[in-house]
């Protein structure tokens, strides 16, 4: 176990490092800051003087060695725009982003559960077809315009829940539902799918042969063994929500990382999209890690070696 | 195999609302140029903000006019065509190139498999539409940077999916052989290795069309897709976002124009997991 655990650190490190890599990437590709620092009546022999003091006349890898450096010490530099330290502004919005991720997970959880199973168990019924439909469109469905729609009917017309910013409860919920629509109707196919594969086993008929109630077996025998791809699939979820989250926030003016991320896009405000990539990743391969280990709690036959 | 799939599609519903949906939505694509009854980019601002189905100067527009008087359903047309030949086109390019790593990932193992692998993680890491915005923040808008953004970012499933396969493939009788009798790598991988994979990445690219075409609207609604002046439905739903409440119209049809393409998509997707690997389900 300890062995398994050092090792998968050391791969989320590994990450880390290519993640921050490709963070300078971007940047560095994005061309030289000089021009959107500078005041606009500056001499040419300004503007080198400032490039030298600044340190953008090194080449790449001396550049990427310094930005790694700060990096490591939290340190991203400071914002373009408000001349702020890059990773304060990011962590600070970084709580509205994991709420509103969360509630979508928690939604999307607390629907696609119990419609898989119960598709699985009623399979070619009403209920089955409705509830694979309704998942398909899910699926199918772009969030920010689900957002839009959801604004038009339930924020403008019907005036039940605020159509946007963040507070109470009521404010999570148009957000929220826009947010979790994907990964509920994803989630709703997987369970189904590996409920049936679940249900197929012959340790299921052994149960029913010696007379184990109907919903133990359901409940107990078969989806406590369908449960893993669906962990699985929490891990994976959190990436597509972080990322949804981003367009989400926009539409619905949500103050969170994603909405910061994407006006500094705008702005060319590079530190705060370096800092804000580097933490995103971060959460998203810290969660993956708690998947990981989660997996020889679920199946004990799962051994870390 | 093909046989098999077509026996098997008689009694899919789904496949059959799937391939009729995006044979109309092609079928309009393609035919734009003559269904659509004035210039998309045609600005007639007197006819501005028009309710579908009003008729103006001889012309019907059956889905309304935008603030400046441009026919929404001639733009829609436009978005058609382009949503669907950024995703068939991205997704080539990226299936393309993850199909070859994953070939020779797989073939070789030792470090170019442990790098190219990592590289993959390191990618997988990021929320994908993070990327992609970061990218395309620095390049600027554009069809080919979309097509290249896209393309380039979505090869890690083919790679991972097509490398496992080809693990397996690598070990078996008639790859041994055909390496015994001289066969040169490359052979050994496009007749040996690439035809057992082959439906894993059909059905993986299918899929991928679906979310590459959510991905370019989504990119094209933050402004940061196929850029100004180019009608594309995650354009036309941002500019729609103002007119909300007054047109109805505007956010209504580009939205279900992706809704209903994806969901055709994912339909014939579906129905292709489900005849051509079924472990994939």
């Amino acid at each position: 176990m300890g062995a398994f655990v050092a090792r998968r650190l050391a791969d989320s490190l590994i990450v880390l490092v290519g993640v921050s890599f490709l963070a300078f990437a971007i940047l560095f590709l994005s061309g030289d800051p000089t021009y959107l620092m500078i005041p606009e009546n500056y001499t040419r022999q300004q503007i080198a003087e400032f490039r030298h003091q600044m340190g953008f006349d090194r080449p790449w890898y001396v550049q990427y060695g310094d930005f790694m450096r700060h990096a490591v010490r939290g340190d991203f530099g400071t914002s373009l725009r408000s001349q702020l330290p890059a990773l304060p502004l990011v962590l600070e919005r970084m709580p509205a982003t994991l709420e509103l991720a969360g509630v979508a997970m928690l939604l999307s959880l607390a629907v696609s559960l119990p419609l898989g199973v119960v598709s699985a168990t009623h399979r070619r019924t009403l209920i089955d077809t409705a509830s694979m439909v309704g998942g398909l469109l899910g699926q199918s469905t772009p969030g920010f315009w689900l957002g839009l729609l959801l604004i038009l009917i339930f924020g403008v017309e019907l005036r039940w829940f605020p159509a946007s910013g963040r507070g109470g409860l009521a404010h999570l919920v148009l957000p929220g539902v826009t947010l979790a629509m994907y990964s509920m109707g994803r989630n709703a196919r997987v369970v189904r799918a590996s409920m049936l594969d679940a249900l197929g086993h012959d340790f299921i008929r052994t149960a029913y042969a010696k007379g184990v109630p109907r919903l133990t077996v359901v409940y107990h025998h078969a989806l406590r063994n369908a449960l893993l791809p669906i962990v699985t699939l929490i891990g994976l979820d959190f990436g597509v929500l972080l990322g949804g989250a981003i367009i989400t926030e926009t539409v619905f003016a949500w103050p969170g990382v994603g909405r910061l991320v994407v006006n500094a896009i705008y702005q060319k405000d590079f530190p705060i999209v370096e800092a804000a990539v580097v933490v995103i990743a971060a959460v998203f391969v810290i969660l993956n890690l708690c998947v990981d280990l989660t997996y020889g709690y679920l199946d004990p036959r799962i051994r870390y070696g | 195999m093909a046989a098999y799939a077509f026996r098997h599609i008689r009694r899919s519903p789904g496949a059959i609302a799937g391939f009729l949906l995006l044979v109309c939505i092609l079928g309009t694509a393609t035919a734009a140029p003559w269904l659509a009854p004035q210039s998309p980019t045609l600005v007639r601002v007197q006819d501005r903000l028009l309710r579908p189905l009003t008729v103006r100067d001889g012309i019907r527009h059956w889905l309304g006019t935008d603030p400046l008087g441009r026919d929404v359903f001639s733009r829609l047309l436009v978005g058609a065509r382009i949503s669907l030949f950024v995703g068939l086109t991205a997704v080539l390019i990226g299936g393309s190139l993850g199909t070859a790593i994953g070939l020779v990932s797989g073939y070789y193992g030792g470090w170019t498999d442990r790098l190219m692998m990592r590289v993959g993680d390191v990618q997988l890491a990021f929320p994908f539409i993070l990327l992609a915005l970061a990218v395309m923040a620095v390049l600027g808008p554009g069809l080919g940077n979309i097509i290249g953004v896209l393309g380039l970012t979505s090869w890690v499933t083919y790679a991972r999916v097509v490398r496992s396969e080809v693990l397996s493939v690598r070990e078996r009788e008639f790859v041994h052989a055909a390496r015994a009798m001289g066969a040169p790598v490359s052979r050994i991988l496009l007749v040996h290795a690439l035809p057992n994979v082959v439906g894993t990445v059909i059905v993986v690219a299918t899929f991928s069309v679906a979310s590459t075409i959510l991905s370019e609207a989504g990119l094209s609604f933050l402004g940061l897709g196929v850029g100004a002046g180019t009608p594309t439905w995650g354009s036309m739903l941002a500019d729609a976002r103002e007119y909300m409440t007054d047109a109805w119209w505007l956010t209504t049809f580009p939205g279900f124009g992706i809704l209903l393409t994806v969901l055709g998509v994912n339909l014939v997707g579906d129905w292709l997991r489900d005849s051509l690997d079924p472990r994939l389900r």
